[in-house]
């Protein structure tokens, strides 16, 4: 189904990260298989635990005609790993996949190994239903016994009563921790999963992109280099490898996820992809004027993908634009905000991770 | 009767005298060679008393002492006219010198002749700071001459010799109030500089109204050039000025001044006190401002602070204004990026567009935005001492 030059960025289903996808030009689509993660609605003041689930639930139905809106029928994994309770992950699950593949989409769903067996049991019905397969998402510490390892994924395929061909294995790093080993280590050792040339495809997601900003200044270069983008290219061209991965990252966010709480403010921070490197124009909370500031700069500078790059690149020359009124006068606003310039970074990031991925030799 | 000749002693005069009363007991006719003589005698004697007297006129200090003495004052009393009771104290005890509004505001409502207060006090070379003259020993202010073969007051007047007044201007970080250490250091380091000065020859005199805002602009980009301050030095010697590089001494916290004691020959000194690009180039800046601005406004060093009619604040404001416009336009500042985020892009591009160095820009973001820990990188990086070691090493210019 995919092969080396597919991309499979996972993102949360955000309205940032819709607006992303949903900005991308067909072509580049074409290449992408996003894997959406679903998280819970941010708590209202006072909400209970039981409120915020209805809530969810309520919205659910809609789900499935809106991912179709943003991204169309092409393939998309679906991962409710993040909701809370089982019952909601089953249900959720239930509703987005079947619904989905009712209206014409791809819906996938994701298990993890050890997910309750009411939720693994949901994923194989559906995949065997739809026969749109299905994605076993592996993580570290999954890995800590190689022999379990395989007899847990063999007694998976046994009662999922699919074969390794209709499943996509996806080995999640999650953090890189700073340098190259945890990639290459967690690579290698996945080699050794039981018949790893046999599966529909093999794909290996990290990122390297910091839990916050902290260790980002306003007054330096901020220069992120990009250890997973690194390492995946570095592998390709390894003999030692029996199956070689599918590129998968988190484009510009950390990929562990943190709810954010109701007092948070980001700070006005542009993230901005670079071919190695994240370049990271660090701003102060709550002072919005310097997302233009920053995009003032970000458009003069040579590493600028221009104008005509992508959607975001769009927005940013647009936001660049503004400044000088802006500077003249702030009452006028339109700085964008956390959203609107999240949304611009993670659309530039896909469309440069696609023209990267084709590029490879 | 004795050859009439220029009294220039005690005895010219003596003898004068005697000459003058036996000429007058001779009651001679005003149009003969007698009345002639005596005509020339009397005007001899009046010039010789005339500076005779000024001699002997009572110091400032004395003078004040000799009235309050007469009118019972207190030196509370002193404060209408002086200030306030520190600054009378400071004044009766030599530390500070009297202002033109003092002399001013003593000599109406004392009665004491301005031209006694406003004499120069003779300087008490003694009274200098031990550490200051062996500083200025070591730094080969006194050339080869030693502190261990010769007294404190012997080597300062040799080193002053007339130049005990100057005209100047100096750029501090600071300003303090006026200990008489700093004063002291301000006027040596002031005299080493012009010393130094006049060890360069320069073929071409200043010409007034050449340095102005687009001379400075013009001069700043050399600082994009590898070896820049050295090539703005040559510049400005081709212009007329002399650019010196000279350490500041111990507590003057004295990054430039600009002496212009020859209008022909603007001096301009430098000390480095930083060893950053930046402040160099904004010291210049500076120094060049007050060529441009105050070049026909004599200004003594000691009579700038404390008095209303110059507000050293104010020349300082108006050069700083001007040099930062040099380094950094304010209509590009106004809609820089760079006031939002002074980030090392905001930088690069401010530079590129003004064709002046990185380190200057950030120099003058940092002045601006008044964050002096931004862009500490940049501007730390490029140092500037190491175009001048030759200069430094010269130490006995």
């Amino acid at each position: 189904m995919l092969n080396s030059k597919y991309y499979i960025p996972i993102l949360k289903w955000k309205r940032a990260e819709q607006n992303a996808l949903k900005t991308l030009t067909k072509e580049r689509k074409k290449y992408i298989t996003p894997l959406i993660q679903f998280v819970m609605p941010k708590a209202k003041p006072n909400e209970q635990f039981e409120e915020t689930v209805t809530r969810f639930e309520k919205q659910l139905l809609e789900i499935p005609n809106k991912i179709i809106d943003v991204w169309g029928t092409t393939a998309v994994f679906v991962d409710v790993s993040l909701l809370f309770t089982t019952s909601l992950k089953v249900k959720s699950l239930k509703t987005i996949v079947q619904k989905g593949n009712k209206l014409g989409g791809t819906f996938i769903p994701v298990i993890h190994l050890h997910d309750e067996d009411d939720i693994k049991e949901k994923a194989f019905f559906l995949a065997r239903q739809n026969n749109r397969g299905l994605c076993i998402r592996l993580v570290c510490p999954d890995f800590l016994n190689q022999n379990k390892l395989n007899q847990d994924i063999a007694r998976l395929l046994l009662s999922s009563k699919l074969k390794e061909k209709d499943i996509d294995l996806l080995v999640d790093i999650k953090e890189t921790n700073g340098g190259k080993e945890k990639y290459i280590k967690y690579l290698n050792l996945s080699q050794n999963i039981l018949n790893i040339k046999k599966w529909r495809t093999f794909i290996l997601a990290a990122s390297s992109f910091p839990e916050d900003l902290t260790k980002c200044w306003i007054d330096e270069e901020n220069l992120l280099p990009r250890i997973e983008w690194k390492c995946f290219k570095d592998c390709l061209t390894s003999s030692n490898l029996q199956r070689k991965p599918i590129f998968a990252d988190y484009t510009i966010q950390h990929p562990v996820y943190k709810e954010a709480t109701q007092f948070f403010h980001p700070s006005s921070s542009i993230k901005y992809t670079l071919a190695n490197h994240w370049l990271i124009l660090k701003g102060k909370k709550q002072e919005f004027g310097m997302y233009l500031a920053s995009a003032a700069e970000l458009v003069k500078d040579k590493r600028f993908y221009g104008e005509n790059f992508s959607d975001g690149d769009k927005y940013i020359v647009k936001r660049a634009k503004h400044y000088s009124s802006y500077i003249k006068n702030p009452e006028i606003k339109g700085t964008g905000s956390a959203e609107t310039w999240l949304r611009a970074g993670i659309n530039h990031h896909l469309e440069l991770v696609v023209n990267q991925i084709a590029n490879l030799p | 009767m004795s050859k009439i000749k220029i009294i220039k002693n005690q005895e010219d005069y003596q003898e004068a005298l005697k000459m003058t009363e036996e000429l007058m007991a001779c009651d001679p006719n005003p149009d003969s060679a007698e009345g002639e003589q005596l005509n020339l005698l009397v005007t001899l004697i009046k010039d010789y008393e005339k500076s005779a007297f000024e001699k002997s006129l009572p110091t400032p200090i004395e003078a004040i002492k000799f009235r309050m003495e007469q009118e019972d004052l207190k030196p509370v009393d002193l404060i209408p006219f002086i200030g306030s009771r520190s600054r009378v104290s400071e004044i009766l005890s030599g530390k500070r010198q009297l202002t033109i509004d003092m002399i001013r505001t003593l000599s109406n409502g004392l009665g004491i002749p301005a031209e006694v207060l406003i004499q120069k006090p003779n300087i008490d070379y003694e009274a200098w700071d031990n550490r200051l003259v062996l500083e200025m020993e070591k730094r080969g202010y006194f050339g080869d001459v030693s502190i261990k073969e010769n007294t404190k007051s012997e080597l300062l007047k040799s080193f002053f010799g007339k130049q005990s007044q100057f005209v100047a201007m100096h750029r501090k970080s600071h300003y303090r109030t006026s200990p008489l250490t700093e004063k002291h250091a301000l006027s040596a380091w002031t005299v080493r500089v012009i010393r130094k000065a006049e060890q360069i020859k320069v073929s071409k005199k200043y010409k007034q109204g050449l340095v102005d805002l687009n001379f400075m602009q013009d001069l700043a980009k050399l600082s994009i050039k590898e070896n820049g301050p050295l090539l703005a030095q040559e510049h400005l010697k081709n212009s007329g000025i002399i650019l010196i590089i000279e350490s500041h001494l111990p507590k003057t916290y004295l990054d430039g001044g600009v002496i212009l004691t020859n209008k022909n020959k603007p001096i301009i000194g430098s000390t480095l006190r930083y060893d950053r690009l930046d402040n160099f180039w904004f010291t210049l800046m500076h120094e060049l401002a007050h060529i441009a601005l105050h070049f026909d406004q004599d200004i003594f060093y000691d009579e700038i602070e404390n008095t209303k009619e110059v507000n050293i604040d104010t020349r300082e404001q108006e050069a700083d204004a001007l040099a930062g416009e040099a380094l950094l336009p304010s209509a590009k500042w106004e809609v820089s990026p760079a006031r939002l985020i002074p980030s090392p892009m905001a930088v690069n591009s401010l530079a590129n567009e003004l064709g002046v160095h990185k380190a200057v820009i950030a120099g003058q973001i940092r002045h601006r935005t008044k964050k002096y820990n931004y862009l500490s990188k940049i501007v730390n990086n490029e140092k500037v001492r190491k175009y001048f070691l030759k200069d430094k090493n010269k130490k006995h210019a």
